[in-house]
């Protein structure tokens, strides 16, 4: 009898042994994750869009042009109509501005001229726009969004429209964020385990937390898309009782 | 060191809980006791909780107390406890079940010298210091203290008693303050106890008695129905409470 119940004893309390309290990150410690979250506020702006509706080659006059202008710090162009029947070059020469130019027949229509200066102002483009032909409209939607001089008409009498003008994107001071959800990840987890608000100065902390690997993150906003992606910082808490400050984390909002 | 088992007491406890958000719990334990030494006294036990309204498996408790007696009136009390339950952040570890280890340390004082109380009565007090860890919670630091009252009375059959036990949490509260960790503690819990014990025979025993929880952070309470039969499968009988 004193033998099984030293023996059942001796068991329990390997048992017991084993079955010590392993702490892993989570909820229990005494540590805490402390950090600030700011935020710069963008305003996504505009492509501009130019529609050009051209004429016949009996409206176009051999040094013909009409202008249009990249974004500040791009080519400027003027693009000008060349009959070959004439023996002066009829080039108007704009200072300051890149020529393109385009030959036509008098007796061209004004889809042959569409065509004809979609095809040379292509060859010309440097990426600056992005160009459709839609019968005998040129439409060229400009690749950056930035403010651009209007285009205009020239000594043509075709109708050159700004359909879209052109608005920068606006990127605004950074300011503490205020009741913004901050999340944090245990270890090598994808998903969440706790989250919480940020206060009135922008400041969040993550209590009660055990010794460990931690990924903290906010959501940062794509104002073109909408779509919102997770700004990671990963935090290791080494000692119980601590403040591990992990700084600021930047969104976009 | 030689150690002689000089009593080996088994028994079976029974409990019923009623909580206020009735639930039925029931406890099932079997228990026994080493005299290793004249002195030296070692109580060990297996305590099953179920959960009976949800029919479900809530604890296993295992416990070792070996308790020093010093004189008639004066006894050195530790204790370990291992317990297991399912684990609720099985998301974290991976693990269907977690732990928690508690230890304790105390001093039981009885009134057994005083003979004039003794006559009437006895009063026994137990002060202990108890440190829990768990895997997903904070340490918990105890300060428990219990006043058990016997009344003497010259029937056999009954042994009634009443207890009052405060469990002050030394770090019931741990949180930041200008850059510091604070620490505070309170009485979270008072447990009064009032029940008899009931003396079949010389082997069988019961202890029927009703336990009133009474929670400080939540002012909740619980009562805990308790309906013990103890069955000693030795010729000697000794018992502790």
């Amino acid at each position: 009898m004193k033998s099984i119940l030293k023996k059942v004893l001796f068991g329990i309390a390997i048992v017991a042994l084993f079955n010590q309290c392993k702490k892993v990150e989570g909820p229990g410690g005494t540590s805490a994750i402390r950090g600030a979250l700011s935020g710069v506020n963008f305003t996504s702006g505009e492509s501009e869009i130019i529609e050009i509706t051209v004429k016949s080659g009996s409206d176009v006059e051999h040094g013909d042009y009409w202008l249009f202008n990249s974004p500040t710090g791009g080519n400027l162009y003027y693009v000008w109509y060349k009959n070959q029947n004439w023996v002066s070059n009829g080039n108007p020469f704009l200072w300051g501005r890149t020529g393109i130019s385009v030959d036509f027949n008098y007796s061209d229509s004004n889809l042959e001229i569409a065509n004809k200066t979609a095809e040379a102002i292509s060859l010309a483009l440097q990426g600056e726009f992005t160009m459709s032909l839609n019968q005998d409209i040129i439409s060229l939607t400009s690749t950056s969004h930035s403010a651009i001089t209007d285009a205009d008409n020239g000594t043509t009498n075709f109708n050159v429209d700004i359909s879209n003008q052109g608005k920068p994107d606006v990127i605004g001071t950074e300011t503490v964020i205020a009741d913004e959800r901050i999340f944090l990840i245990y270890g090598a987890g994808t998903i969440f385990n706790e989250t919480v608000r940020t206060g009135a100065n922008g400041i969040f902390t993550f209590e009660g937390l055990q010794v460990g690997t931690y990924k903290v993150y906010a959501l940062t906003e794509n104002q073109v898309t909408g779509e919102k992606t997770p700004v990671y910082l990963s935090v290791e808490i080494s000692k119980n009782g601590t403040i591990t400050e992990i700084g600021q984390i930047t969104i976009s909002h | 060191m030689k150690i002689y088992i000089t009593l080996l007491i088994f028994f079976f406890q029974y409990f019923v809980s009623f909580s206020q958000t009735s639930q039925l719990y029931n406890r099932t334990a079997i228990e026994g006791e080493l005299d290793c030494t004249k002195k030296l006294n070692v109580l060990f036990g297996l305590q099953s909780r179920w959960n009976l309204s949800a029919t479900s498996f809530d604890k296993l408790l295992f416990k070792i107390e070996p308790s020093y007696t010093i004189n008639k009136s004066i006894e050195i009390n530790a204790a370990y406890r291992n317990s297991a339950w399912k684990n609720s952040n099985f998301l974290l570890d991976g693990k269907r079940t977690t732990f928690a280890n508690r230890f304790s340390l105390g001093l039981r004082l009885n009134s057994s010298k005083f003979k004039k109380m003794d006559a009437y009565f006895r009063l026994v007090y137990l002060s202990r210091i108890q440190f829990e860890e768990f895997k997903f919670k904070r340490d918990q630091w105890y300060w428990r203290n219990r006043i058990t009252v016997k009344a003497k009375i010259k029937n056999n059959l009954i042994k009634p008693y009443f207890s009052v036990e405060s469990l002050y949490r030394k770090n019931q509260f741990h949180y930041l303050m200008d850059n510091e960790f604070v620490t505070e503690g309170m009485v979270n819990e008072i447990r009064y106890m009032l029940g008899t014990e009931l003396n079949l025979n010389k082997r069988n025993t019961m202890d029927v008695g009703l336990m009133l929880r009474d929670y400080q952070t939540n002012k909740a309470t619980n009562f805990v129905l308790n309906i013990t039969y103890r069955h000693d499968f030795t010729q000697h009988k000794k018992r502790k409470n």
